[in-house]
């Protein structure tokens, strides 16, 4: 049962403090009751550090390989746009990825992660993703000439130069945005004390690396980049819409890698209840909003349905009604708990018991 | 810390200074009369910077204009954002990096691209964003690669300053560049494995896009080459990563596989007479 070949497994998997902990002290008892039965060099052998991990793996995975996202809302199955055009480009494929949503056994921001079972390899960022799957003969393009193919990559790189810097850019670093959206998801995925940790961790090097990208000095303001950031998204999304034109999808009526992605970015915009300027510059480019729209309802219908504008009202309502309630019953407890406190009949029964 | 600090807020009265002497002259000077071209000594300019140069020469080139090379070894902190080299038209406006260059000669009555429709206008923004990631790459190149940063970019960057600020401005520099090439969508994973394969694909993007043309986009009607300001920035960037001598320089093997890249630039060269004029110091 034991003799299978053990490799270091990927970092992400040994990055979780505990579950380190936890696995060396597996992988010590289990070395123990070998050592008893047979020697301690064939112990050492076969069971090298870390291999319990990959138990734990082969347990954990019954597929070949798994994709791991963000957790899904707002009507899309990820709220991410890099996990989002992932899953859309396995979805246009018609193949069927398996899915994990990331429980807090992770640390980092390399999300999507696809983990490949048998060669115990992990693989990361959108591009790459696809890349394995094409190799997988998971693939969309080949009726595309070598220009198509070439402005492919062009455009990707102009999206995540803008489009997704300003879709973090507000998603994070504005306020609104960050305490009514990203606070309570962070909060919904972590437990306690990981959820605010995390989501200050991430607000932190989303700042980093946008800032990063416009001024190489570090005094420069948020405010003075914003404009900046939202310019080149306008003009990313114009040049969308011109490439577009009346077509169904980028490439004439047969969708392509690109829609996937480009699909990802506007739908988060449209979709998620996000108060920027991002959701204008779309609004205003009809033929943009209509596609994204059409995408969603072809590839996702039954998320469509769920949650349509008014649905997205009344859940936000909900929402809203019950952080209220909340509020309200844990001041109505402290009070009671306050009042018991302090009601005669108990102090009564304390000077009684003195009393006596 | 006490130093970086106060030596930062310098920085930035200086670039609020220049913003607003920027933003008055642009709406009074209309007329290109003097340009100068400010730069790193030579010798001790680094990958990027010297890409950026030769595309910023061979754009004024071909638009006529000349200009007069001034060296200073302080020009990034001249710069308001970041970018050089920085050059300073009529003694009063400071235009820094290509991008901005570009902006800047359009308002003027200065283009090369006047045209192109709408869709070839879209391309050509498409592929400047594609030479950008290129831009990430010669950052990489340049400052995360260990045999290039110590004998190369660390000699360079540290010649104008002694020993508190040697060490300080460095380290400041490498985390932002760090940072810049993480921001590119490669959180974690930054190899040099990860810097052939973006490279492999920036290559191959840009021969494909370039097919048997001579350069990006023809002319509708005549059939002619037409070059435009992304030729000057393609041409710039290529033309230098391939005369620029590194101790360890894959980026330059990925490139050079790819021998339409090679043809392309001798071919502008040739033909079109995309060449930096020399240095006049």
């Amino acid at each position: 049962m034991l003799h299978m070949q053990v490799k270091a497994l990927p970092h992400h998997y040994h990055t979780s403090f505990i579950l380190l902990i936890h696995n060396h002290c597996v992988t010590l008892v289990i070395r123990f009751i070998l050592c008893l039965f047979y020697s301690v060099e064939y112990s050492t052998q076969i069971l090298p550090s870390y291999s319990i991990s990959t138990f734990y793996l082969l347990c954990r995975f019954s597929h070949e390989m798994e994709l791991q996202i963000w957790r899904g809302d707002w009507g899309l199955p990820s709220i991410d746009p890099q996990c989002l055009a992932v899953i859309t480009y396995c979805r246009m494929c018609g193949y069927d990825v398996p899915l994990a949503t990331c429980k807090g056994d992770w640390n980092g921001n390399n999300l999507p992660v696809l983990t490949i079972v048998e060669k115990e390899e992990y693989l990361t960022t959108p591009q790459n993703i696809i890349g394995y799957l094409v190799h997988q003969e998971v693939q969309m393009d080949e009726h595309l000439s070598p220009k198509e193919t070439s402005e492919i990559t062009a455009i990707t790189s102009l999206i995540t130069e803008s489009l997704y810097t300003a879709i973090m850019f507000s998603l994070w670093l504005e306020e609104h945005n960050y305490q009514n959206l990203m606070l309570p998801y962070y909060r919904s995925v972590f437990k306690l004390p990981y959820s605010l940790l995390k989501a200050a961790q991430m607000k932190r090097y989303v700042k980093c690396m946008i800032l990063a990208r416009y001024s190489l000095d570090d005094n420069v303001e948020l405010s003075d980049i914003a404009a900046k950031v939202f310019e080149s998204s306008k003009r990313c999304l114009q040049i969308l819409s011109t490439k577009l034109g009346s077509n169904q999808f980028i490439f004439g009526n047969v969708p392509s890698q690109l829609d996937a992605y480009i699909f990802a970015h506007l739908s988060v915009i449209r979709a998620s209840p996000i108060k920027s300027q991002l959701k204008d510059d779309l609004g205003k480019l009809t033929n943009l909003a209509e596609y994204t729209l059409r995408i969603h309802k072809k590839y996702y219908p039954k998320l469509y349905r769920l949650y349509t504008p008014e649905n997205m009202q009344d859940r936000l309502m909900s929402s809203q009604m019950l952080q209220q309630v909340a509020s309200v019953s844990a001041v109505v407890v402290l009070a009671a708990v306050f009042i018991w406190f302090r009601s005669p009949n108990r102090l009564l029964v304390n000077e009684q018991r003195l009393r006596e | 810390m006490l130093v970086c600090s106060s030596f930062n807020t310098r920085i930035s009265l200086r670039m609020s200074i220049l913003e607003q002497l920027n933003d008055i002259s642009t709406t009074v000077n209309n007329e290109i009369n003097s340009i100068r071209l400010i730069d790193h000594p030579k010798g001790f300019e680094l990958l990027p910077s010297r890409c950026e140069a030769t595309s910023i020469k061979v754009l004024l080139e071909k638009h006529g204009l000349s200009y007069q090379v001034e060296i200073k070894s302080n020009v990034e902190y001249i710069s308001t954002n970041g970018r050089f080299p920085v050059l300073i038209f009529n003694e009063t406006d400071i235009v820094c990096g290509f991008s901005e260059l570009v902006k800047y000669l359009w308002k003027r009555g200065y283009s090369l691209s006047e045209k192109l429709n709408q869709n070839e206008k879209c391309d050509m923004d498409i592929y400047t964003a594609l030479i950008k990631r290129l831009e990430a790459l010669e950052l990489f190149t340049s400052w995360l690669i260990e045999d290039n940063y110590t004998h190369v970019t660390l000699p360079a960057y540290t010649s104008h300053t002694t020993w508190p600020l040697s060490a300080i401005l460095p380290f400041y520099k490498k985390r932002q560049v760090y940072r810049l090439v993480a921001s590119q969508g490669q959180w974690h994973d930054i190899s040099s494995e990860m810097l052939m394969a973006e490279t492999k694909d920036v290559a191959s993007a840009l021969t494909e896009r370039l097919g048997d043309q001579g350069t990006f986009f023809k002319d509708g009607d005549t059939g002619q080459d037409v070059v435009t300001e992304l030729d000057c920035l393609v041409y710039g960037h290529l033309n230098a990563i391939f005369m620029t001598k590194l101790p360890s320089y894959r980026m330059k093997r990925a490139l050079g596989l790819h021998s339409r890249l090679i043809d392309y630039c001798k071919y502008v060269e040739s033909k079109h007479g995309l060449r930096a004029q020399r240095e006049r110091s």
